[in-house]
């Protein structure tokens, strides 16, 4: 999908600028949350993995 | 005859729930001997093993609403902003390894996420906030939070996936960019869908027991912030059925909060409903 608004705000460049600062920002926000949802999973694996881990003799 | 069975699985289900319905509100009424409707509103403790027994289930209707509105409070934002950027900004190899990793939050076993509440959350929560002890609501809150988002993201990403691609051409042609277009017209026609995403999340915390137990302090006073310790509906009957004395005061008193917490995930759920119904209604026009 191609969005007009290149086209249409091409009149007003400095806003178009703007607001594809803006977009990134709140794209990226968006991103960090996904990560903020997502991190807790692979840190409780990681630890659960950790301390069991410490359980097993490896052997020396 | 295959139609007959499928109408019979179908109807078995509800006259399931009626039962259930029926057998707690059977266990429930002889409470109503000991005690006066009045006393379990009025009283401001739970002390079921007192001299005289006091039921007051404020605390425990309190508790059970801190709870879940702090983990709706973390939970909404970070819900809908994560099922935003799976349905409309995400790269697809992205999204194929972030939406198994929310899918596998929903297969952690409440006893576990209770357990690393314990070992790692309260701990922490204990230090930031200079509390006595972790154990406090928004130590429950947190993990609620997070064990109700896979349902949150799941449903609202569909809810987003659902809205007609006619409205994202029409949003782009007048000149609008791709978040603009997510935000004030793919979101706002996803709504009912998102809210019955949310409404249904809140019934999963509002449900959940093991956890809540293990990490909420579990006193039975009507807590003033989200640091103190709160005991709530689930909790109660989990902690208390397996010692009380059958058919005494406590016994009908579990009844009568396992009673409260069905009609209180009834009209969630009803709600929820609800809204998807609507939901579903817009999509179509």
């Amino acid at each position: 999908m191609t969005s007009a608004a290149p086209a249409i705000v091409a009149l007003d460049p400095r806003r178009y600028r703007r607001q594809r600062v803006i977009d990134r920002l709140v794209a990226f926000v968006l991103g960090l949350c996904a990560l903020v949802v997502v991190l807790p999973v692979l840190g409780m694996i990681g630890y659960l993995v950790l301390q069991g881990g410490r359980l097993v003799d490896w052997g020396s | 005859m295959v139609e007959r069975f499928v109408f019979l699985c179908g109807i078995s289900s509800v006259v399931i729930v009626a039962l259930i319905f029926l057998f707690l509100l059977r266990d429930t009424v002889p409470l109503f001997r000991f005690v006066p409707l009045a006393h379990l509103w009025q009283k401001r403790n739970w002390y079921p093993i007192s001299e005289p027994e006091v039921f007051g289930v404020v605390p425990l209707i309190m508790g059970t609403l801190w709870v879940t509105a702090g983990a709706i409070l973390v939970a909404l934002p970070l819900g809908i902003a994560t099922a935003i950027f799976l349905a409309e900004l995400c790269p697809r190899w992205l999204r194929e390894v972030l939406k198994p990793l929310i899918e596998l939050l929903a297969a952690v076993p409440s006893v576990v996420m209770g357990f690393l509440g314990l070992v790692l959350l309260a701990p922490w929560v204990k230090q930031i906030f200079a509390l006595p002890t972790g154990l406090c609501v928004l130590t429950g809150s947190i993990l609620l939070a997070f064990m109700g988002l896979p349902t949150i993201v799941t449903i609202a990403e569909d809810a987003i996936n659902a809205v007609p691609n006619d409205f994202r051409y029409a949003s782009l042609a007048l000149g609008a960019t791709p978040l603009q277009t997510t935000l004030r017209a793919v979101v706002p026609a996803a709504r009912s869908g998102i809210l019955a995403a949310v409404l249904l999340g809140l019934g999963r915390s509002i449900g959940e027991t093991m956890t809540v137990m293990m990490v909420t302090g579990n006193a039975g006073v009507i807590p003033r912030s989200f640091t103190e310790p709160a005991r709530t509906l689930t909790a109660t009957i989990a902690a208390e059925m397996g010692e009380t004395v059958h058919y005494s005061a406590h016994y009908h008193a579990l009844f009568f909060v396992g009673f409260l917490l069905l009609v209180m995930t009834f009209i969630i759920n009803f709600l929820s409903d609800l809204a998807l119904g609507r939901g579903h209604r817009v999509v179509r026009k």
